[in-house]
């Protein structure tokens, strides 16, 4: 009986490790889109800077920890999603998520396979907001020369449910205006050119890439859909101006989570780390250098609400997509 | 800053001659060459692993790292596109029509030299192109909308359909298959998924790489397995010296029009965004075959140097056209373009009209390092040739599971994706069988490529265009390409017709 109690006794030693410090190996952060795309970019410039705060927090000049960004692009982001829900919620494993790109199959009211809301939401590592880009050499200088236009407006995209084609559907049915969509173009920068070229008439961007586009000034931005129009549009409205103050919640986020069920410990580690990341100095100035918007806030309750007030609010408008 | 300033442009080739500079070209063209000659990981990949290298060294010296990586990948691609019918590299598909029949015959050598010595020298035209366009690159992006993106792919599969001859009708065959190939997955006009059955893995549609080793590198394996013996067969080993390279070297020059339509094609085309390597290679192919004499299109397919020379040309050459897309929009011209976009990015360089002011000084290292690559691989492909040329007399018991292997991790390594395998083995048994039954192959890669863009760009047309083709002719530059289509066509018709014997076709 001594044995046994011995035994039982060394069992629960076993089974309960002295704390372990997070992390002890490798860790992976999935990318759900191929390499060269924002979301790679951010990850990729985010990872040195999250593997030196981990190695900073244990003390070791030579810990080998890694932090490993993997691409796995597929079905929209969708093959990614599914795979870090199956992953074990130990904290080596975790996503960066474009929202509402990735809530889309929510917002629809389809199952795509994982449940948006399930994942452990930590920190948001960048957000957007929208714009309205035209050509300088167009005929359209303000706003409403856009929603006077005769007949629908012509919008070069990249496809059904893509996040901007959701943004420019909902503004423009709020605006009362109807638009026809060319689908196809590979990327915003490649939609953006099409604007230029005159496929079409407009389009909507993340503000951080109509700063890099518009390096040359070839645009002209009637629109930013945020609370403050950024000094780098002058001559913009936003949504107060137009009488539509619920067009800012039009929102575009980067957030890191990792799978279900993730321990507080190992979540509040990695907001220290995310944040540390965010905030450092580097990344401020490379993002203020390349107009990538980088910002540093939310603890996992705010990062939460911030996606399903995303969420929630494109869904009011899912009879639209 | 001036776009052609002298100060800047002496400056990045003493840049590029400092030791630390000369050790990252060298790395990178000794990377790039492994990647490009080992199948299915050519220089994207290469790119993409060094992606994480690169984010600590000085801007300057990932630039001249990635540069000496994408100058050397498609040269040495060529060798085992010559050697084995495997293209190290997608656009070195073209190569292995010409290129691999001259191995058969025991003239490896030659085949070899010929392509780095092409490969060189159209990259070298490639880059001189680029430093052309520098001050006008963006006027050249507007100038292409989805209107001439649909008449460049219908351009593309015509050249690709005439070029095989009496075959017309088994090249349409094969031309349709890789039409539908290309239509799987979900269409991003459309919104539709096609011939997906419920398969995950289907969504995106077949990946060009998996399915090229299959149907380039392993349906060859089965063939050789089945044949026995060596690559080479009955060639004599002797055949394979320094003298057959060297002379090899000299046919570019002997052939210097081949030589200059070629890169032209190959800065062209690479010029546009989205159209590859590996369209600008099967373009120069088929235009050299449909351009050649009469007599001599039937030795197309059976070991003509000029089917080597054209697409190693247009091969390397676009690299250079490739990068105006990139630096000028951002726009990436082909797949390494995209990849080295975000390198670009990482080092806080931002792609667009305001690179040539902002990052200039970068922009010349850039080009200095591609210049200098291109002919360290050159060189070095050209005085290991004879060595690698020994592997075609390696029996198909020995060489068929290695290259195998090598196919087979190739495509897994792609995304770490066991389904790309069973792609590239299921294209593999396809490729074979069109190999059997005297299909010419030649039209599948280009309709797997040409496909979406053609479809795509249809459609964009119509929008644009409130439902009518008719902006078609409202264009100048689309007017032009509709002529070169009806340029190839008569041309390809009147040596039809003044042909009195019988044509065999590249297959």
């Amino acid at each position: 009986m001594r044995f046994l109690t011995a035994l039982v006794a060394l069992g629960l030693i076993a089974s309960a490790p002295a704390q372990a410090a997070f992390p002890e190996k490798d860790i992976t952060i999935v990318i759900p889109y191929g390499p060269g795309g924002g979301f790679d970019t951010l990850t990729r410039k985010l990872s040195p800077y999250i593997e030196e705060y981990f190695r900073e927090k244990s003390g070791k000049s030579f810990n080998k920890i890694k932090v490993v960004p993997k691409n796995m692009p597929g079905a929209s982001g969708k093959k990614a999603a599914v795979y870090t829900a199956k992953q074990k919620p130990n904290g080596y494993t975790v996503q960066i998520f474009n929202i509402p790109g990735h809530g889309l199959p929510y917002i629809k009211g389809e199952n795509p396979g994982y449940d948006i809301e399930g994942y452990s939401w930590l920190n948001r590592v960048g957000g957007d907001s929208y714009v309205v880009v035209v050509s300088k050499e167009g005929p359209y200088k303000k706003l409403d020369d856009l929603v006077n236009k005769s007949g629908d407006l012509k919008i070069p995209e990249q496809g059904p449910g893509s996040t901007s084609n959701m943004a420019n559907r909902i503004t423009w049915s709020t605006l009362g205006k109807g638009g026809e969509y060319i689908y196809g173009y590979k990327s915003s920068r490649d939609y953006t050119t099409a604007v230029l070229r005159g496929d079409g008439d407009v389009t909507m961007l993340a503000s951080g890439s109509a700063k890099r586009y518009n390096k040359g000034g070839d645009y002209n931005i009637l629109a930013h859909f945020a609370d403050e129009v950024d000094p780098a549009f002058p001559g913009a409205v936003n949504g107060k101006d137009i009488g539509h103050p619920e067009l800012h919640s039009l929102g575009l986020l980067r957030i890191i989570a990792g799978p279900p069920g993730m321990s507080k410990e190992v979540m509040d580690e990695w907001n220290n780390a995310l944040s540390y990341a965010v905030n450092h100095p580097d990344i401020q100035a490379w993002s203020a250098k390349t107009g990538n918007p980088v910002k540093a806030y939310d603890t996992t309750a705010e990062t939460k609400k911030a996606l399903m007030d995303t969420l929630n609010y494109f869904k009011k408008f899912r009879d639209v997509f | 800053m001036e776009a052609l300033d002298l100060a800047v442009i002496a400056e990045a080739w003493v840049r590029l001659f400092e030791l630390d500079s000369l050790f990252y070209l060298v790395l990178g063209t000794l990377i790039g060459l492994v990647f490009g000659v080992l199948p299915g990981l050519g220089g994207t990949t290469a790119l993409a692993i060094l992606i994480p290298f690169s984010m600590n060294m000085e801007p300057g010296d990932a630039i001249i790292l990635m540069a000496g990586v994408m100058g050397v990948a498609p040269t040495s691609g060529a060798v085992t596109a010559i050697l084995l019918n495997t293209p190290g590299t997608a656009p070195n598909a073209a190569t292995t029509l010409d290129g691999y029949p001259l191995s058969q015959q025991g003239k490896a050598g030659l085949a070899i030299g010929a392509a780095a010595a092409a490969s060189g020298l159209g990259g070298i035209i490639g880059i001189i192109f680029l430093i052309a366009m520098v001050p006008i690159t963006r006027e050249i992006v507007l100038m292409f909308a989805p209107t001439e993106f649909l008449l460049l792919a219908v351009l593309g599969l015509v050249t690709v359909s005439l070029s095989t001859g009496k075959k017309f009708v088994k090249s349409l065959i094969v031309g349709l298959f890789g039409l539908i190939i290309a239509s799987v997955g979900y269409h991003e006009v459309t919104g539709e998924e096609r011939f997906t059955f419920g398969i995950d893995y289907l969504w995106d549609g077949f990946k060009l790489v998996p399915v090229m080793i299959g149907f380039f590198a392993v349906s060859e394996m089965i063939n050789l397995w089945a044949k026995r013996g060596s690559v080479a067969g009955s060639g004599e080993m002797e055949a394979i010296n320094f003298r057959q390279v060297l002379q090899g070297c000299l046919e570019p020059i002997k052939r210097w029009k081949v030589l200059l339509r070629g890169s032209a094609i190959g800065t062209g085309v690479g010029a546009l965004p989205g159209v590859g390597g590996t369209v600008a290679a099967f373009m120069a192919y088929t235009i050299a075959v449909t351009t050649a004499k009469p007599s001599e299109r039937d030795s197309f397919g059976k070991g003509n140097i000029v089917g080597v020379i054209a697409p190693e040309s247009a091969n390397n050459a676009k690299e250079g056209g490739a990068l105006v897309p990139t630096l000028a929009f951002g726009i990436p011209g082909s797949a390494e373009m995209a990849v080295f976009l975000s390198v670009l990015i990482l080092h806080g360089m931002v792609p667009g009209p305001t690179i040539m002011t902002e990052s200039l000084d970068i922009i010349w290292i850039l080009i200095a390092a591609a210049a200098a690559s291109g002919v360290i691989a050159s060189v070095i492909t050209i005085s290991a040739a004879s060595s690698i040329a020994k592997l075609t007399f390696v029996d198909s018991r020995t060489l068929v599971p290695i290259v195998l292997a090598f196919a087979m991790i190739g495509s897994y390594s792609l995304d770490n994706e066991i389904y790309d395998v069973v792609t590239t083995l299921v294209f593999g048994f396809v490729g074979f069988l069109f190999m059997r039954f005297g299909f010419p192959r030649i039209a599948f890669p280009l309709a797997i490529v040409l496909g979406p863009l053609m479809e795509t760009s249809y459609f964009q047309t119509l929008r644009i265009g409130d439902g009518t083709l008719s902006i078609l002719f409202d264009r100048p530059q689309s007017i032009v390409i509709m002529l070169l289509i009806v340029a190839c066509i008569a041309y390809y018709l009147k040596g039809f017709f003044s042909r009195s014997d019988s044509e065999e076709t590249p297959a």
